[in-house]
């Protein structure tokens, strides 16, 4: 199974190292972008969600969110994918790494909400009271008081999110889009050796998440450093 | 006819808490203020006494809308003022509010916390001139090594002092105090009422709510007794302390007093 295995894996680096960059950058062009639409979309949703006075058009929008959330949460990214791909936006014209990333950005803006939304409950009432006390909008004070010190309290989790992100990316071959799993496949499919590519797409997926977490922890004891 | 020097009025205030039993048929009312008339003239320091949870934070909390009365109104510069209404947060920030537990904003460092809320507010003025006038405040309070610190590394006193000097930067027609001393170590105490008298012989118009008789005697130009949502006696504060007419009020006196 590994005769020879040196060759080998320098054969699967070496013949078009381009190419797999690029599948690499393809990779962490989904997980990344999808995670900040996602950040963004959770904000929304969660702030809006424990406005502690809502009207009826509030409420209806948060309803709407509860399905959006419910159908995310319970229904595989994969099956997503190709609904997103084949039906929903089949007619869009878009690129489809362009459609991976839409659906990995709605897909874990639906799980960040959540966790945002416990982030937000753990803040001290008191500190959205003194930013009304001081005329301070809901608006203003979500988004200078209450999100920041949320977004603190969340990084672990938001961190375990885009560690999962990269990984499930994984699955966007279904689609056609070349991200490094997909390259693997296709390295696996012109030389007949299954075992190196995977091998070495193991490799790479560690590696992307040892960098990540390295990054992460410096994040969180910069953010931590002042309280 | 309200008088025109009446800054504030709340007019026959109540406010029930309504409490969700599991079975939503009969939900528990509190009625944490049963109908409050309370007047605040210009430059007066209005005390207000009383038994824990008979209703004393609850009233306060309403002059400015942080709780919305059950019904009632609150009349401030001559408006009848409520939480729905568009210019509610430039109201507010006419009513400066300091709380129990000071509630400065936690992410921001101590000249932030003073700058957010008027360069928001007031985008015709320069950053540099708002961090000034921060500064300026901060000297008069004996805090200007503190700008550039996080509130998590100051002690009780000085994170209420901070709290004072933020409400003041809104240049407030009239000040809140939500028991400002209470979460203080006796030691921390004396500062922050050496700040409040500062604003007193300022002639600042104030409301504060508190358990620090002696203080109340020296500072209130109306004391103003309430237990159980009601107002039971107002008056001078030689007329609350020294010939209080209801037995409630002098029982509670004789308790607080006797400490």
């Amino acid at each position: 199974m590994f005769d020879d295995f040196g060759n080998r894996f320098w054969r699967v680096i070496s013949d078009s190292p381009q190419f797999l960059l690029q599948s690499i950058g393809n990779t962490l062009l989904i997980a990344l972008i999808g995670f900040v639409i996602g950040l963004i979309i959770a904000s929304i949703i969660a702030i809006l969600k424990i406005h502690p006075t809502p009207n009826r058009a509030l409420r209806i929008i948060n309803r709407i969110f509860d399905i959006y959330v419910l159908i995310m949460r319970s229904t595989p990214i994969v099956v997503q994918l190709l609904l997103l791909y084949f039906g929903l936006l089949a007619s869009s014209r878009l690129p489809a790494i362009i459609i991976a990333i839409i659906a990995f950005g709605f897909n874990s803006g639906a799980y960040m909400s959540e966790t945002l939304r416990g982030a937000i409950n753990s803040i001290d009432k008191g500190q959205s009271e003194a930013g009304r006390a001081v005329g301070m909008s809901y608006g203003q004070t979500a988004r200078y008081i209450i999100l920041p010190q949320a977004f603190k309290v969340a990084i672990p989790q938001l961190g375990n999110e885009i560690i999962s992100l990269i990984k499930e990316t994984a699955v966007v071959g279904f689609i056609t889009v070349v991200d490094i799993t997909r390259a693997m496949q296709l390295i696996v499919a012109s030389t007949y050796d299954a075992v190196v590519p995977y091998l070495v797409l193991a490799l790479v997926y560690f590696v992307l998440v040892v960098i990540l977490t390295i990054i992460l922890r410096l994040l969180e004891r910069r953010v931590f450093s002042h309280s | 006819m309200e008088d025109k020097h009446t800054i504030l009025h709340a007019r026959n205030i109540t406010k029930d808490f309504i409490i969700k039993n599991k079975k939503k048929s009969n939900p528990t009312v509190i009625q944490a203020l049963k109908g409050i008339d309370l007047q605040v003239n210009k430059s007066e320091v209005v005390v207000i006494i009383g038994t824990s949870g008979g209703g004393k934070s609850t009233l306060l909390r309403c002059l400015n809308l942080l709780e919305t009365p059950t019904s009632g109104e609150i009349v401030f510069d001559n408006n009848i003022i409520d939480s729905t209404q568009k210019n509610i947060n430039e109201i507010r920030q006419k009513i400066g509010f300091v709380f129990q537990n000071f509630n400065l904003f936690a992410n921001k460092t101590i000249l932030k916390n003073l700058t957010l809320a008027p360069s928001l507010h007031n985008k015709t003025v320069s950053k540099a001139e708002i961090d000034e006038q921060a500064i300026v405040l901060l000297s008069k309070f004996g805090l200007q090594d503190k700008a550039h610190v996080y509130p998590s590394n100051l002690s009780g006193g000085q994170k209420q002092r901070v709290a004072i000097v933020r409400a003041l930067m809104l240049q407030p027609q009239i000040m809140l105090f939500d028991e400002p001393t209470s979460a203080l170590d006796p030691e921390l105490v004396q500062d922050v009422l050496n700040a409040i008298k500062t604003l007193q012989q300022e002639g600042m118009t104030m409301v504060i709510v508190t358990h620090e008789m002696s203080f109340a005697k020296a500072v209130a130009t109306k004391v103003v007794f309430v237990d159980n949502g009601l107002i039971v006696e107002q008056g001078s504060s030689q007329e609350i302390f020294d010939y209080p007419k209801s037995d409630r009020l002098k029982d509670f006196l004789s308790k607080t007093l006797a400490k």
